[in-house]
């Protein structure tokens, strides 16, 4: 019988995969709080509190989420109690990164654990995001896209370094 | 040094006593190959006496008109060499066959059908599922080329090969023929095979199909205690020459029956094959060559960003080259002595005959393709525009085999390289003595002349004189060490080379012609069905959106293309390469999107970037 010849283990440094995942989650972090934080910038004008929002989640001729609906002349108009907050459309796009940050949980643990096809998922996150930059880039530009931009970009090299394909045998 | 090469390469102790005609034909049996085929293969190495009273003799001239020297079943070995061209525009060429009418064509297709399914050839893996979309478009293109090209019409080959049974049924011989050349202190065993048709296109889905086929093979002797022994072999394929094409006696890639090397015969190419298996071979495409260029440059910068050096695997090149693959299972007939089938008729070119030497056409039909794909060979001697062969006049020269002594030679001339390189030290130790005393020579001088406040200018001038004489002498003794690494290299390969054989038997070869590896061999039917079909479906696709969507033709033909894209690679799979490339592509585009916004920050970070690095490698010359 012939024997299977041993693979010669191959070795690697570990700390590139650890900071790999730990881009992956601060990507994912960007991602979360582009929004919540575009939305705080342009409420900040109103000094609208936690509370106003909240008050006016609950009241009764409002509000925040069937004003979300409303959108015209590529803005979005936010009724609140006694006033109205104009948000513009390009920058209310920026919510549709967040899945992104759902999604970069499961990529960064995959990487950790050195999942055989994490570094292609993550790679797919990449392409994903990238393309909606790119689409959002000539439809409704806006400037946290670039910097959503220069993140991935910074991804896709980081991930193409020879240390992480050697872990993940894409040599 | 050429006296000493001449006396090394003529030592009077070398020179053979000049072999005669049984004893060439001795060595030539003594050493012949065998030739394994392919199953499926119609035409195997015959006479040329046969082939010649099936065939006349034609002429196309100046004026394009063809016309008939010698009608056939009146041609034979003597007359061929005595027509004499009218004009050193016509071409001289044979017609073998004429195409086949249909009875005889339905006549084929019932032998096809009836043949056992062992006889019959089975392609495996299509040619085109081994190379990726855009190869296949390059080969659409080329398939419709051969539409406004000269070609060789598919039937010819069915009924060539109806000539050629009709012909074996009459005389059934295997022949071939063999020519024994001493150049240098080599003896050089040349054997040649004559193909009645080369059918690689019509029937193996290859490159071509011509009239008439001459393969050779080359088999280096050196002369050792009265004897002659093998030392290296080469194999003629297809039009390539030089060093990959010969390999050592005793290198394992040659296989052997006894002292006879095996030769895998590529199946209607003809084309000999060290190792069996199946050969892709790539046709390049002149006018792509600067896209070539391109697709490598950017490749290399982009492995260099990353520090990736083992990624390329040589598929960036081959992006826009034309699929063939040449069948050299070797699972068919097997021609040798003492094997399945033996050589009926070893022929030994001594004299070389008329019909070598004398004629100069082609030797088969001449179908005008620019290309000269379609168009028969010529003979041994010549090549299609009557020029001589290399491999006829030098064969050492077309293996790269002049620069190689024989083994039992090799001392001898590493000591006359020694001995070369010795009396060049010599010269250059004795250059390198004159030039350092005319040196301290100039250098008192122009310290003479520095303190002489009137002779400034004849300071300079010695200035000058001693950096001349400074570099020349720089570049004496970098001479002198280079030799003496030579000198040091030479010894230890003397030491390591005492053996019968070389030690490195493979250093010469750069790049190797191999056999797909199993592994590439591996994939589904249905791939191969989806490879065969999906350059149509495309065009099909293509066309329905022009007919039913054309205000989205170019969306619509996006998302196409990337849908078979994507079913492509993941039949090949290669699906996390393409998604690196569409990551790398994007982020790319995302990356130049950025820098047009940010230009001058970026400048002005640069610049910061510089000014901080240039402060901190000041600051720490201070501390």
């Amino acid at each position: 019988m012939k024997l299977k010849q041993k693979e010669k283990p191959r070795f690697y440094r570990r700390w590139p995969v650890f900071a790999a995942g730990i881009l992956i989650l601060l990507q994912g972090t960007i991602h979360l709080f582009i929004f919540p934080t575009i939305l705080f910038l342009n409420l900040r004008e109103e000094s609208l509190t936690l509370i106003d929002i909240l008050n006016s989640l609950y009241w009764k001729d409002l509000g925040i989420l069937s004003a979300i609906t409303q959108a015209t002349n590529g803005e979005l108009v936010i009724q609140l109690a006694n006033r109205m907050i104009n948000i513009p459309l390009e920058q209310i796009y920026s919510a549709l990164f967040i899945p992104f940050s759902v999604l970069a949980v499961p990529v960064t643990f995959a990487i950790w654990i050195r999942y055989r096809h994490a570094w292609i998922l993550a790679l797919l996150q990449q392409v994903l995001i990238l393309t909606l930059c790119i689409y959002l880039y000539f439809n409704h530009l806006s400037e946290y896209l670039y910097l959503v931009m220069a993140v991935s970009v910074f991804e896709v090299v980081y991930l193409n370094l020879y240390d992480l394909r050697l872990v993940f045998d894409q040599t | 040094m050429t006296l000493g090469w001449f006396l090394i390469r003529h030592n009077p102790g070398n020179v053979s006593r000049k072999l005669e005609k049984e004893e060439k034909l001795a060595l030539i049996q003594r050493f012949a190959p065998v030739l394994k085929f392919t199953r499926g293969e119609r035409f195997f190495p015959m006479t040329v006496e046969d082939y010649l009273r099936a065939s006349s003799l034609w002429i196309l001239g100046k004026n394009k008109e063809e016309k008939c020297l010698v009608p056939q079943g009146e041609l034979d070995t003597e007359k061929i060499g005595r027509v004499c061209l009218p004009d050193s525009e016509a071409v001289q060429f044979l017609k073998f066959i004429e195409p086949v009418d249909f009875p005889e064509l339905l006549e084929f297709l019932q032998t096809q059908i009836r043949q056992k399914d062992v006889q019959r050839f089975h392609p495996g893996k299509g040619r085109l599922a081994r190379v990726g979309y855009v190869s296949r478009f390059v080969d659409l293109v080329f398939s419709l080329s051969l539409l406004a090209r000269g070609r060789v019409s598919g039937d010819t080959s069915i009924a060539a090969s109806f000539e050629y049974q009709r012909i074996f049924s009459e005389n059934p011989q295997y022949t071939y023929y063999a020519r024994v050349i001493k150049q240098e202190e080599w003896l050089v065993l040349q054997y040649w095979y004559f193909y009645a048709f080369n059918n690689w296109r019509s029937g193996f889905f290859g490159l071509n199909d011509h009239e008439a086929d001459w393969e050779m093979v080359n088999i280096y002797l050196s002369q050792k205690d009265e004897d002659w022994q093998p030392e290296w072999v080469a194999y003629a394929s297809h039009d390539f020459s030089g060093d990959d094409l010969r390999r050592h006696w005793f290198d394992s890639e040659i296989e052997k029956v006894g002292e006879h090397p095996i030769v895998y015969v590529g199946a209607g190419s003809h084309a000999s094959y060290f190792q069996e298996g199946e050969y892709l071979m790539e046709l390049d495409v002149p006018f792509l060559s600067p896209i070539y260029r391109v697709v490598e440059f950017l490749s290399r910068k982009w492995q260099g960003l990353v520090s990736v050096q083992s990624l390329n695997d040589g598929s960036q090149g081959k992006l826009l080259r034309i699929p063939f693959v040449d069948y050299a299972r070797g699972d068919g007939l097997v021609v040798g002595y003492n094997q399945e089938i033996d050589w009926d008729h070893a022929v030994l070119f001594d004299p070389v005959p008329g019909w070598v030497k004398e004629y100069r056409g082609l030797w088969g039909f001449y179908a005008q393709d620019p290309t000269s794909g379609e168009n028969a060979p010529s003979g041994p001697m010549y090549q299609r525009n009557g020029t001589l062969r290399k491999v006829w006049y030098d064969p050492l020269g077309w293996a790269g085999m002049d620069k190689v002594p024989t083994q039992a030679n090799l001392n001898q001339a590493i000591n006359f390289q020694k001995n070369f390189l010795l009396a060049q030290q010599e010269e250059l130790q004795g250059k390198v003595d004159q030039k350092s005393q005319q040196l301290i020579g100039e250098g008192v001088t122009f310290q003479a002349l520095k303190h002489e406040p009137n002779l400034n200018r004849l300071a300079r001038e010695a200035e000058k004189q001693i950096d001349g004489i400074t570099s020349e002498l720089a570049q004496l003794r970098t001479d002198l060490a280079t030799n003496e690494l030579k000198l040091a290299s030479l010894d230890r390969y003397s030491i390591e080379n005492q053996g019968y054989a070389p030690l490195y038997l493979r250093d010469h070869i750069k790049h190797a012609i191999k056999p797909a590896r199993s592994s590439e061999m591996r994939t589904g039917r249905f791939a191969e069905w989806w490879a065969a079909a999906s350059v149509a479906l495309m065009l099909f696709g293509f066309v329905l959106m022009l007919i039913f969507n054309r205000q989205h033709i170019i969306f619509g033909t996006s998302v196409m293309i990337a849908l078979f894209v994507f079913i492509e690679s993941s039949f090949r799979r290669t699906l996390p390469r393409l998604i690196n490339s569409l990551a790398i592509g994007l982020a790319a585009a995302a990356g130049l999107l950025v820098l047009f916004h940010y230009f001058w920050y970026f400048v002005v970070f640069a610049i910061i970037l510089t000014g901080i690095f240039i402060l901190i490698e000041n600051l720490r010359e201070l501390f």
